[in-house]
């Protein structure tokens, strides 16, 4: 090794060409991907006030499991804003008489996103009204 | 640039400082076994260096169990192409060929995986009680960050490594290093829930905000460092013309590893388009300045 210092390479020369064409077609590509993007995100910032949650819960299908009863239920946040700490409570009444009452808390419900979960019943949900819905929400 | 002075790349500095002759028989010669062996505690020694912080990340042992298995096999069998890449750039050996590159991903991997299952054992994340595919799972996700730090161990920890195969890097290989620089400081953070809260704090004009400062941090780095190293730009060459053959790709593979990162460990699944672009966002911040520094990190 002439250069063993290490304080000068001259061995690594700048490849005295020119770019290949592949290189700007990269390029270019890679300008229209991220001007999309950017576009995209102005639009978006454009149109969007001070956006919130909308959070709507619809219960899916019952199911019978072993010792109990499962509600499998998604939450759509159809708002701009992320809630988060979004606790789903779901409530059986028999007429107005409470018969029993679940609840689970979802970390986060993204904007314009949905979540899925299920609420776990000691009694068969199938026999009486079922009242479900997100109780509240944190800001992220 | 004016401001750094030309001292040749790092790793040539690395070259000069500290130097063993170990490698310089080895080049020509079939490597012996003690210079191979000692490969291989740089493997494991980058291993750590890489993975310890995935393999201390609460998310990371989750996923072990809960991730989609699909996406869990999709992952295993991704990251061997790239581990022949990067072997064909920075190998246990110098490589010149396919089956030696072959050869050391696969080190790499099989030393990614001893090593992911020696450190859960140790912080008794393993245990005998727990099904089997959770323990697959957690070492087989692991394995994957670990064997990437085996191989880049022998670049980071290897005195006297000559990149000879730096020298003439093509613009493929120079993409591919950018490539790595970005999985670098992406895979860290990636798994984590602060990559999708930052993005749900964020409002859009902040998210543009942080498209602009990658987009201008990592062109100081590549201006500086491309300069410094002295590959691809030809001095002379306007500043414009490495933002677009360089800087902007460099930040379209950051988006696409951090967009790749978070389908991958289920941050993505239901989400909205807008939601989705904001965590690529966030995450593909420290992964554009990994990609842009990959020249100085690696």
């Amino acid at each position: 090794m002439p250069d063993d210092t290490g304080s000068a390479k001259p061995s690594r020369k700048p490849l005295g060409r020119k770019a290949h064409w592949l290189e700007w077609a990269t390029g270019l590509v890679s300008a229209a991907l991220v001007l999309t993007m950017v576009g995209w995100l102005a639009w978006q910032a454009a149109g969007e006030e001070d956006g919130k949650p909308e959070l709507v819960v619809q219960a899916g299908t019952f199911e019978s499991t072993e010792g109990g009863h499962r509600i499998a239920f998604t939450i759509v946040n159809r708002g701009q804003r992320t809630a988060a700490a979004v606790p789903v409570t779901a409530r059986l009444y028999d007429q107005d008489r409470l018969v029993e009452e679940r609840e689970v808390t979802l970390d986060y419900v993204p904007a314009l996103s949905s979540t899925s979960g299920a609420l776990l019943f000691g009694t068969d949900p199938g026999t009486y009204r079922l009242d479900i819905r997100a109780s509240g929400y944190e800001d992220p | 640039m004016p401001a750094c002075p030309r001292t040749g790349t790092n790793k040539g500095v690395k070259a000069g400082t500290v130097k063993s002759n170990a490698s310089e028989e080895g080049r020509d010669t079939v490597p012996v076994p003690g210079h191979f062996i000692i490969g291989l505690g740089r493997g494991i020694g980058g291993a750590l260096l890489f993975a310890l912080p995935m393999q201390m990340t609460m998310e990371m042992w989750e996923l072990g169990f809960s991730m989609d298995r699909w996406r869990l096999v999709l992952l295993l069998v991704v990251a061997l192409p790239l581990l022949v890449g990067i072997a064909h750039k920075v190998g246990f050996e110098e490589t010149f060929d396919l089956k030696e590159d072959l050869r050391d991903a696969f080190i790499a991997y099989g030393l990614g995986i001893l090593t992911s299952a020696l450190v859960l054992l140790l912080f008794r994340l393993l245990q005998p009680a727990m099904p089997a595919s959770e323990i697959l799972g957690k070492i087989a996700i692991q394995a994957v960050p670990s064997s990437i730090g085996a191989l880049l161990g022998r670049s980071q920890l290897e005195s006297a490594h000559q990149d000879s195969g730096n020298d003439d890097a093509s613009y493929g290989g120079e993409l591919l290093l950018m490539a790595v620089g970005a999985l670098f400081l992406n895979l860290n953070m990636a798994p984590t829930e602060e990559m999708i809260l930052i993005s749900y704090k964020m409002t859009d004009w902040h998210a543009l905000a942080v498209v602009a400062l990658s987009l201008v941090l990592m062109h100081g780095f590549v201006y500086a460092v491309s300069f410094k190293g002295g590959h691809e730009i030809e001095p002379g060459t306007p500043q414009w013309h490495a933002f677009i053959r360089f800087t902007l790709p460099g930040y379209v593979i950051a988006l696409l590893i951090s967009l790749y990162a978070l389908w991958t460990f289920g941050r993505l699944d239901n989400v909205g388009a807008t939601p989705a672009i904001m965590a690529m966002i966030v995450l593909a911040f420290p992964g554009a300045i990994g990609a842009a520094a990959a020249r100085l990190i690696l």
